[in-house]
């Protein structure tokens, strides 16, 4: 027997994260049947639907399952009772990002469209501090745009170290509590035949070697691709994963070019090869954005309607890109005026993007990447081709 | 039988169309008329047609008063030949020959001419029944001043009817009056209603056509329906009065919780049941009543007692919808938090709606599970549930656990003494050899037969067949429920509400309106001498020659409706207003004594003898298909109009009913040369479909009558066969005449009489 003691304040909280309708399911478990991604054993989302409205917080934080949907919308567009399983999740999982975020009170500015304000402040006031000490910001002249002759180069490029340290200590620790929360998840270790001519029972294959197992089927996508409704969804994704990815590369490029060859502003032709990868990325990513976007808002009904987190997440991106784009433009044409006051607000934007990638949508991909992880482990989740060999 | 009072001048018409002039040889039908009985006849190729019935007509002007129609089935058409004042017979040519057997074949024709000599000896021994008419008086009983009994009242007096209403309390309005608030009724079904039975209380008071009667009971009724004599006492004068038909509204209780002792009822304060809950949101507080706070968590266990075998087997089919609106007091009222524990959620229909609503409120928490146990803990109770939906057994601690518990019938608890009575008498008819045993047993069935004893009846009917309506299961009135909501076995007596099946507040005032028009057009009905349901119209009833009855009892004990009293010699005292006429008198006595004037044993009888057996076997054996014209004869109808062929050598007899079947049918055929009959009529049991509740399951028990008869011809009791056939089921018509015909001619030979 579990004492049972509902949080309604819990249930409220999830109802404004983007799971408004999750009071409506009467458990027939439709959902749990059409999804593509749920186990047989134990399915998902019906039951989480019901801890949903029982207010079972510590249940559903440390459900893995949560993370194991794709967000297909399967389930929300075959329930019976409008009860949007799939967008339910979404907020559960929303609400993840600031139960495991460290520290809380700034995971908690994430939760509600009121704190935005401050999440914009916060950037502003930083970027005022940083300009304020002294060689950061300098004076430029002449007809071209150099960024580097606005604000000192090697002084973002340390501010920017200084962020990156700290969004790597923050998620690390998120990651730990939320690796142990889940850990500590009542769901039960599947047993699962794996080895030599199905004698073998074995449950884990150690931490590493699921890792690697969860990292090849993130690479695929291979969960993703496995979506019926919204099939445009895995290669809208896809799109904005590698799209990240070359961006990244295309980053580390920059910078090799900037320490290893000493190049000073960079301001690489169009055909250069790290640009070249640059601009791939950024059109995958654009793409896939707005491909996705573009579904949600004309077929809410069907592709699920975003949340609050969702469209903070997606709008910062746009932003940062529309003022790189709009930068690379001024650059060229020689703008001055317009290309300094641009760069600021870029940076702004960039900082939301990545100081607040452990708090924001941006963090899915590492708590999900643990969930599975934990899943192949526990042997939850098994392809079923490696079940089968 | 009776005299001949006018004398007979006869007309046979034959339509040919519809195919029957193309099927038959028509000329060959005149000459059967004309040579056997020497009826004339007429022919017309559209005889439904204003022509057609201008011809009738016609010759009914120039004295023809004895009719016989060869044409359609008398199911349909049953207005265009509708010609008051004279004898109308109509033969069915088109569907149960035509349509269902080979055209121009010889056995087809030979089938036409056997049902239109049957048809002609059927009009010779009918006579136009004279109506039973008496003054009656047009006015309705109601017992029960609920929100049934008071919508009943003003529907009935709306009308134009005097009401007599009869209430035990003091005060109008029953339980209704006593709630909080009632489930939604209407779009969007998603607040629960104010209850309006001030208003409706109002309006019969002021209503000079409604009297009533609170603090009162019914003594006893007497006499017939539209003669009823009522007694009605009230503080301890009683007073009579004269009603002409009666709707019940009795209406329900609580099922007694104390026997639901594993939910904790009676052994801690703070489980009570859904009534007290609704009594304390009326009283304005919910609180907890061993410590009077405010209940904060509420459980509800939803079939407390209910779909369960060892309390009330059924569904009460609104506890759901009352534990839905109880919820939204614990929120509203107090700010709380409500659980929910049911087995299935049930809410028919629009009342989804509300489910739903109830639903999205986030301090609202429902799983399907099952109830382990209920406990006391420091703080409160503690509840655990197993088999929930949230994948593992769960304990809540709550303040207030509320028992979901279902209705009972009012009649219920009277059955249950009528039948300790019962058994009471038989066993003192016993008594004597038996005394010395089981003194023990005896002094506790005393006590329970004595809390039995102080429950009064309702109706305290004077009826040999007993005081109160008759019920089906778990103590509802009986009401042939799949086709006719209010009728009871009590003729002009109607139930409604819960007395007759569990529901809520809107079903009742429906109900009640439903049985306020039955009552209402009863006593039209009956002021014209006509039957009611479900022969509405009919004039004829069944006369007794009494001075040849042997006072056996059968048909007193027969008769399904209650319409037969007895005088102290056991000789029936028949009650025409209490009768359906449905003939089960008729079937039931061996002295044949009992007679409609258009339907009665020597019709059947004279038909039987008058269809031609041919001696030889090669030209076909002949059977009989006694035939009910509720559903069964409706059915072969159906099975025709989908062209569905059946074995020609069977001949169709309609009857009122199976229960109307006399044995001595079965000795004039077989001992005529008829090789076998089959009996078809409806369903019994527990979910009977017949007419008139027991018909056809007298005639299965009269099949042992029947395989005397038999035996004493030296006759192989294959040739008789009851079988019961839902109308749904008129596919299997064909199966089952020919599976019939094919035993008989292949396993048991022709009848050895033919020819005598
Ligand atoms: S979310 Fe919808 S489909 Fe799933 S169990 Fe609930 S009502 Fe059924
Ligand atoms: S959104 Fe898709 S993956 Fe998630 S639960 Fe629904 S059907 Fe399954
Ligand atoms: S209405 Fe609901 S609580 Fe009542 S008996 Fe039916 S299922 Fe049980
Ligand atoms: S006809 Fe039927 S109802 Fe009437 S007295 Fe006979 S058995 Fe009773």
């Amino acid at each position: 027997m579990v004492r049972i003691e509902p949080d309604i304040r819990f249930v409220k909280d999830l109802m404004k994260m983007g799971g408004g309708d999750l009071k409506k399911c009467f458990q027939c478990a439709t959902c749990s049947v059409i999804c593509p991604q749920s186990p047989d054993e134990n399915p998902f989302p019906r039951k989480e639907m019901i801890w949903a409205q029982w207010g079972l917080k510590d249940k559903l934080l440390r459900d893995p399952d949560i993370y194991l949907c794709h967000q297909c919308n399967d389930c929300s567009i075959n329930c019976p009772r409008g009860a949007k399983p799939g967008e339910v999740l979404n907020a559960i999982r929303n609400y993840t990002f600031y139960e495991y975020s460290t520290p809380k009170f700034i995971g908690k500015l994430f939760t509600s469209p009121a704190y935005f304000p401050i999440l914009i402040a916060i950037p502003i006031i930083l970027l005022y501090a940083f300009l304020q000490i002294p060689g950061v910001l300098l004076s430029p002249e002449g007809e071209h745009v150099v960024y580097g002759n606005f604000i000192n180069h090697l002084a973002i490029e340390v501010a920017g170290m200084l962020v990156g340290a700290y969004v790597i200590v923050v998620a690390l620790l998120s990651f730990y509590k939320y690796w142990k929360a889940v850990g500590m998840s009542s769901g039960p270790v599947f047993e699962v035949e794996r080895g030599v001519e199905g004698k073998t029972t074995m449950v884990s294959g150690g931490f590493w070697y699921e890792f690697w197992n969860a990292l090849k089927d993130i690479l695929r996508h291979t969960k993703f691709s496995e979506c019926a409704e919204n099939r445009y969804r895995y290669l809208a994704h896809l799109g904005v994963f590698y799209g990240f990815i070359l961006l990244g590369i295309s980053t580390l490029g920059a910078v090799a070019y900037m320490y290893l060859f000493g190049v000073k502003e960079l301001a690489l032709p169009l055909y250069d090869p790290v640009k070249i990868l640059g601009n791939i990325g950024f059109l995958l990513l654009f793409g896939g954005m707005s491909w996705i976007v573009y579904r949600r808002l004309s077929a809410s009904g069907t592709a699920g309607k975003p949340s609050y987190q969702d469209w903070f997440f997606i709008t910062d991106l746009y932003l940062v890109a529309i003022t790189g784009i709009l930068m690379e433009a001024s650059r060229l044409a020689g703008a001055t005026d317009i290309a300094y006051p641009l760069y600021l607000v870029h940076l702004v934007l960039v900082f939301m993007l990545l100081a607040y990638a452990p708090y924001s949508k941006f963090a899915h991909l590492m708590y999900r990447g643990l969930a599975y992880m934990w899943a192949k482990k526990t042997g939850r989740l098994v392809g079923a081709k490696e079940a089968s060999e | 039988m009776a005299e001949e009072s006018v004398e007979k001048n006869y007309m046979l018409y034959i339509c040919t169309g519809c195919d029957i002039g193309d099927s038959l040889d028509i000329e060959k039908l005149k000459e059967v008329a004309d040579e056997d009985f020497s009826v004339e006849s007429k022919t017309h190729e559209f005889l439904c047609s204003a022509e057609g019935v201008e011809l009738i007509k016609k010759d009914i002007e120039e004295g023809v008063n004895t009719i016989i129609i060869a044409a359609c089935s008398p199911r349909v058409n049953y207005d265009t030949f509708n010609f008051p004042d004279i004898i109308v017979e109509r033969v069915n040519l088109r569907e149960h020959v035509v349509w269902s057997h080979k055209p121009n074949d010889e056995k087809t024709q030979q089938l036409a001419e056997d049902y239109i000599r049957m048809g002609i000896v059927k009009a010779q021994k009918m006579e136009l029944p004279e109506p039973y008419k008496e003054e009656i008086t047009k006015s309705v009983l109601i017992i029960g001043g609920g929100i049934t009994g008071l919508t009943a009242a003003l529907e009935a007096a709306n009308t134009g009817y005097d009401v007599v209403l009869v209430e035990k309390e003091a005060e109008l309005g029953g339980w209704v009056k006593k709630f909080a608030k009632l489930t939604p009724s209407t779009p969007p079904f998603r607040d629960p209603r104010e209850p309006d039975v001030d208003e409706k209380i109002k309006q019969v008071m002021e209503n000079d056509r409604i009297k009533v009667f609170t603090s009162a009971r019914v003594e006893s009724i007497s006499g017939q329906p539209g003669l009823f004599d009522v007694v009605i006492s009230q503080n301890g004068t009683k007073e009579e009065v004269k009603i002409g038909s009666i709707v019940v509204a009795a209406g329900w209780e609580p099922y007694d919780a104390t026997k639901l002792e594993n939910l904790g009822y009676g052994k801690y304060p703070d489980v009570i049941t859904n009534v007290q809950m609704e009594e304390m949101a009326a009283d304005g507080k919910i609180v907890v009543p061993s410590t009077g706070k405010e209940a904060k968590k509420v459980a509800f266990i939803q079939c407390a007692g209910q779909r369960d075998p060892e309390h009330l087997p059924y569904c009460s089919s609104i506890c759901c919808m009352v534990s839905l609106k109880q919820a939204l007091y614990v929120r509203e009222m107090n700010d709380g938090q409500a659980f929910i524990f049911y087995k299935d959620m049930r809410t028919p229909g629009e009342y989804e709606d509300f489910y739903k609503r109830v639903q999205e409120d986030p301090g609202i928490f429902l799983t399907k599970g099952e109830i382990k146990s209920i406990s006391k803990t420091e703080n409160g109770m503690l509840v655990e549930v197993t088999d929930t939906l949230l994948g593992e057994d769960i304990e809540v601690e709550v303040d207030l656990v509320v028992l979901a518990t279902g209705m009972v019938p009012r009649l219920k608890k009277i059955a249950e003494r009528l039948a300790k009575e019962e058994e009471a008498e038989g066993e003192e008819a016993k008594e004597g050899e038996e005394k010395a045993e089981a003194t023990e047993t005896e002094t506790e069935g005393e006590a329970v037969s004595e809390a039995l004893e102080e429950i009064e009846g309702i109706l305290n009917l004077t009826y040999r067949k007993g005081p109160e309506l008759p019920e089906l299961k778990y103590g509802f009135a009986d009401s042939n429920f799949i086709c006719f909501p209010y009728e009871t076995q009590r003729t002009a007596i109607y139930a409604a509400g819960p007395i007759r099946q569990p529901m809520g507040v809107a079903e009742s005032e429906d109900d009640a309106t439903g049985a306020a028009l039955k009552a209402v057009q009863a006593l039209e009905l009956i002021s014209k001498g006509a039957a009611t349901f479900p022969r509405v119209g009919d004039l004829s009833y069944p006369e007794f020659f009494l001075q040849r009855c042997t006072q056996c009892k059968r048909c007193t004990e027969e008769c399904p409706f209650g319409a037969l009293d007895e005088d102290e010699k056991g000789t029936p005292k028949p009650n025409p207003n209490r009768c359906r006429r449905c003939g089960v008198c008729m079937g039931a006595c061996p002295e044949r004594i009992v007679s409609f004037k258009n339907y009665n044993v020597d019709m059947i009888g004279s038909m039987v003898k008058t269809i031609y057996v041919p001696e030889d076997e090669e030209e076909g054996l002949r059977f009989l298909a006694f035939v009910c014209e509720n559903d069964a004869y409706p059915a072969f109808d159906m099975a025709a109009l989908n062209r569905m062929e059946w074995h020609p050598d069977v001949r169709i007899i309609p009857v009122r009913c199976l229960g109307s079947f006399n044995v001595v049918w079965i000795a004039d055929a077989l001992s005529r040369g008829i090789d076998g009959a089959i009996l078809i009529g409806c369903k019994y049991g527990d979910d009977y479909q017949c007419h008139f509740i027991k018909g056809s399951e007298l005639a299965n028990r009269r099949m042992e009558n029947v395989q005397e008869t038999l035996e004493r011809l030296a006759l192989e009791p294959e040739r008789v066969k009851v079988v019961q056939l839902p109308i749904s089921e008129f596919d299997r018509i064909p199966e089952i005449i020919n599976e019939f015909v094919e035993e008989i001619e292949e396993n048991i030979g022709p009848n050895p009489y033919k020819g005598f």
